[in-house]
């Protein structure tokens, strides 16, 4: 079971569509956060699971996944400090209410 | 040579038209020399022309045209035929528009002439020379047209001409309504000439004269079709020859200027109807049914007018009435397979009937008055000129031998008499009406006692603008085109007697007229009738007058309220003209302007309100959106892979 | 059904169930912790695909370093066991149909797929090594990049100077 790749499919795409619904629904700035590293991850297991079973260089899937976790570090990185920001000047991290763009 | 003569009638008098409107303010002065130059020329020309080729007989006609349109159309809904043809532009001559554009051009000429006396204190003279310029040029070119749809074009270009001048005073409200009234009236006719236009070209694939022959058109058409184009081009000619009831508008129509009632409303425009019926001869003998209607809306139009100008006060209303009358008379020699005889009173009546306008108006323009009593009391018969031409005129109306009259109408009546018993009995009735309205005319004039208030006022008035009026100039464009029109009105009437041999009527492609002594004594006698009755109640015009103010009785008020025609069309107009009106009006308002223009914008609002709910501003609501789309593209797209 | 079947079928239902949990409370800081556990879960599955490489790297970066700092951002935005503001019903069908739209179409689209047949080796941590120092050293390079400015970024982002 563990050796073909729809059950890493289902797996992977249940994440993203979990993680869509959080960022679709989530009125806190960081639970949206931590629904994108949910999508980030199901990419990792993907990118890891398809060069396990699918590719003719090995190591690809696992490089990709590397720089996946990199950056996503890097965006958790900016994205809290930006929250933080945001947080301390307006008291809210709600994003439906940031809407002063809306014409 | 000839064309270039031909486009010389044409062209002068637009050039004098444009001329006028482009001159300087400081240089109006000269635009009533202008338009008589114009008119000169085109004048000349045409008897240059007329002298060149009158009297050859059987000589074929001159035919300058060049392709304009070429129509070829598929078989298809409505017609279910092919339809293909060429329509012209061009000029056709032959003898029949020879004459007409002689007569168009020489009275048009006279009448420019007399203007100059009659509108000489006028403030907006260049623009009544410059109208009276665009009306030769429109009629000429109506005359010349070689084709029935070049003739429609300026059929309408003369109703504008008639309109702007019948309207000239605009500022006074009757003549404003009388301009709308005689347009709309053409209108409704023209219409119908329109249709019966189509149905001609559809049928045939020409307009030209040339091919407008009656075999022709019963081949190409059938009876039926035939007879609908005949009667739809019928229509047109009935509202521009006045006929009834269409000829409502014409006594209206006095309301303009006194010598464009005599070049218009009785020489030219108004004939130009009975010109097109012998013109398109062809169309109209196509069916025996529409020369009856011909025959019976002449006879009609003829008796009516007749009766309606026996009551009038005002000169030139007598006189429209009598037009009526004299154009009935035309169409039913027309009707009654006589249209040489009707061409030729129609030359003969536009020499006698200017005459009479232009001498009423010489007596308008003196008394200050168009009534007949204020004209006689104010001196009418010591004006000796138009005394004279009055005289002439009126007698040459009744057809008095040897004067034009009597040959022309003559003819109408023995083809009337030839035709039938009733046209007959029509005609005579006519005439008889005619010799008496000219006579009760003519004997309030003569009789009437100058009283001595009102003939002394006039007098001094007459003296005080008399050194105004009567210079050389003034005195002789008043009294040259009246004398002219006299004597041509005496003339006229040779060309078609039995003396000469008729030569008009040959040149026309008629037979000679042959003297009737019958006929002869009978006119005698209807004039002699006329004449009686009209010197028993009129002897005394004193005692006449205050019997037409007094009679009330149901005949009195028939005739003084026009036989209620023109209520009827009031009537029509209210019940039928406004419901269709109000039903568009609603159509307009609920359909075109409530469901489809603003049922559109409101519709789009609502699409631009449902938009305004997705342009929220929330992140999320946009990011829902753009996945919503990406999840139903990617489920079409592999519903269309799986299958 | 083999001991490493259960235990992978263990594994796939702590990860489902631990991204359950971290969109479905209402309390941010078990969203926060329901995240490890689905990181763990994800780690596991990273060794049956033989990835013990980034296995580890996961749970060193993803649950020591991004989850706690999740945390400490929570903590220091809010009281820790207040909950989120109650979502409205119309935002969650709106976020539930959509996901399911995605999912429906997304697993349609992987179902009928016929993928390239790989080459079967197992890859081992030496490969990965010689890969990111050759072939892949340029991306390798503008990650740290990446991750430089993004430090410098945090910093400058939330300096108390930038404040006033």
């Amino acid at each position: 079971m563990s050796a073909t790749l729809q059950p890493y499919l289902l797996i992977s795409t249940l994440l993203l569509c979990l993680g869509l619904y959080g960022v679709l629904t989530r009125r806190n700035l960081i639970a949206v956060l931590i629904s994108l590293e949910l999508i980030l991850n199901s990419a990792s297991l993907n990118f890891v699971a398809f060069g396990r079973f699918h590719m003719a260089d090995p190591s690809a899937g696992q490089v990709f996944a590397i720089f996946i976790i990199a950056l996503a570090a890097a965006e958790v990185c900016v994205a809290l400090s930006l929250i933080l920001l945001l947080f301390r000047q307006r008291r809210s991290v709600d994003p439906a209410s940031m809407d002063q763009l809306k014409g | 040579m000839d064309l270039t003569l031909l486009w010389t009638i044409q062209l002068a008098p637009l050039a004098v038209f444009a001329l006028i409107f482009i001159l300087p303010k400081n240089a109006r002065g000269i635009a009533p020399l202008l338009g008589l130059t114009g008119s000169a020329a085109a004048a000349v020309s045409a008897l240059c022309f007329l002298l060149a080729h009158a009297g050859k007989a059987g000589q074929p006609a001159l035919h300058y045209s060049v392709d304009w349109l070429t129509i070829d159309l598929p078989a298809a809904w409505p017609l279910g035929k092919a339809v293909s043809g060429t329509l012209k532009a061009g000029f056709l001559l032959d003898p029949l528009n020879l004459l007409m554009i002689t007569l168009v051009t020489v009275i048009s000429f006279f009448v420019q002439l007399f203007s100059f006396y009659y509108m000489r204190e006028d403030e907006s003279r260049p623009r009544y020379f410059a109208y009276l310029s665009f009306f030769s040029f429109a009629m000429t070119g109506l005359v010349l047209a070689s084709n029935l749809l070049q003739t429609f074009m300026f059929w309408e270009l003369v109703g504008l001409a008639s309109y702007l001048l019948i309207g000239f005073w605009y500022t006074k409200p009757s003549a404003a309504q009388a301009a709308r009234k005689a347009f709309v009236l053409n209108r409704l006719g023209d219409l119908g000439f329109y249709l019966g236009i189509v149905i001609l070209f559809v049928g045939l694939g020409t307009l030209d004269f040339t091919g407008l022959g009656k075999d022709a058109v019963l081949s190409a058409l059938g009876p039926t079709l035939a007879m609908a184009a005949g009667l739809l081009v019928l229509t047109g000619v009935m509202g521009k020859s006045a006929q009834f009831p269409l000829h409502i508008w014409l006594p209206d129509a006095m309301e303009g200027p006194t010598p464009v009632s005599a070049l218009i409303h009785s020489a030219t425009m108004v004939a130009a109807g009975v010109f097109l019926l012998v013109r398109a001869y062809g169309v109209f003998s196509a069916s025996e049914v529409t020369l009856e209607v011909i025959l019976l809306l002449g006879c009609v139009t003829g008796l009516i007018g007749a009766l309606l100008a026996t009551r009038q006060r005002d000169i030139k209303k007598i006189l429209a009435y009598s037009t009526v009358s004299q154009l009935g008379l035309m169409a039913a020699g027309v009707g009654a397979h006589a249209p040489q005889a009707a061409m030729f009173h129609l030359t003969t009546h536009a020499f006698f009937k200017s005459c009479l306008f232009l001498t009423s108006g010489a007596f308008i323009h003196r008394f200050h008055s168009n009534d007949i009593w204020t004209i006689a009391r104010g001196g009418g018969r010591k004006d000796l000129v138009p005394m004279l031409t009055l005289t002439v005129g009126l007698l040459s109306l009744c057809g008095l031998p040897p004067l034009s009259g009597f040959f022309s109408k003559d003819l109408i009546l023995e083809a009337a008499k030839h035709h039938g018993l009733a046209a007959f009995a029509a005609c005579v009735a006519v005439s008889v009406l005619t010799a008496y309205y000219s006579f009760r005319l003519l004997f309030i004039v003569l009789f009437a006692r100058p009283t001595a208030g009102h003939g002394h006022g006039h007098h001094a008035h007459g003296h005080d603008a008399g050194g105004h009026h009567e210079d050389l100039l003034g005195g002789l464009s008043r009294a040259l085109p009246l004398l002219l029109l006299a004597a041509l009105s005496i003339y006229a009437g040779f060309l078609g007697s039995p003396m000469t041999h008729s030569p008009i009527l040959v040149w026309l492609g008629g037979h000679e007229a042959h003297f009737d002594p019958a006929m002869a004594v009978k006119t005698l006698v209807i004039i002699a009738v006329g004449c009686a009755i009209a010197f028993a109640l009129h002897r005394d015009p004193d005692a006449s007058e205050k019997k037409l103010e007094s009679s009330k009785g149901p005949w009195a008020m028939l005739v003084d309220r026009r036989f209620f025609i023109d209520d009827a069309f009031v009537w029509v107009t209210k019940q039928v003209g406004l419901r269709i009106a109000s039903f568009f009006d609603l159509m307009d308002r609920w359909l075109v302007n409530g469901v489809l223009v603003n049922g559109t914008s409101y519709r789009i609002a609502d699409l631009g309100r449902l938009a305004v709910r997705l342009q929220s501003g929330s992140l999320q609501g946009y990011l829902a959106c753009g996945l919503a789309v990406l999840a139903v593209t990617l489920l079409w797209l592999t519903g269309g892979s799986s299958r | 059904m083999n001991l490493a079947d259960s235990v992978f079928i263990g594994l796939a239902v702590v990860t489902v169930l631990g991204a359950l949990g971290a969109v479905a409370f209402r309390a941010l800081f078990y969203n926060a912790l329901s995240l490890v556990l689905c990181l763990f879960g994800v780690a596991g599955l990273f060794i049956y695909l033989h990835a013990e490489f980034l296995a580890v790297m996961e749970v060193i970066i993803y649950i020591g370093a991004i989850s706690v700092a999740i945390i400490f951002a929570i903590m220091l935005s809010r009281p820790m066991d207040k909950s989120d503001e109650p979502r409205s019903p119309s935002a969650s069908l709106r976020g539930a149909v959509c996901a399911a739209l995605v999912f429906a179409g997304l697993w349609r689209l992987l179902s009928g797929a016929r993928w390239a047949q790989g080459s079967g080796q197992l890859p081992d941590m030496r490969d990965i090594g010689k890969a990111l120092l050759t072939t892949d050293v340029l991306p390798f390079e503008a990650v740290s990049l990446v991750l430089l400015v993004a430090i410098i970024g945090a910093l400058v982002l939330s300096s108390p100077r930038e404040r006033s």
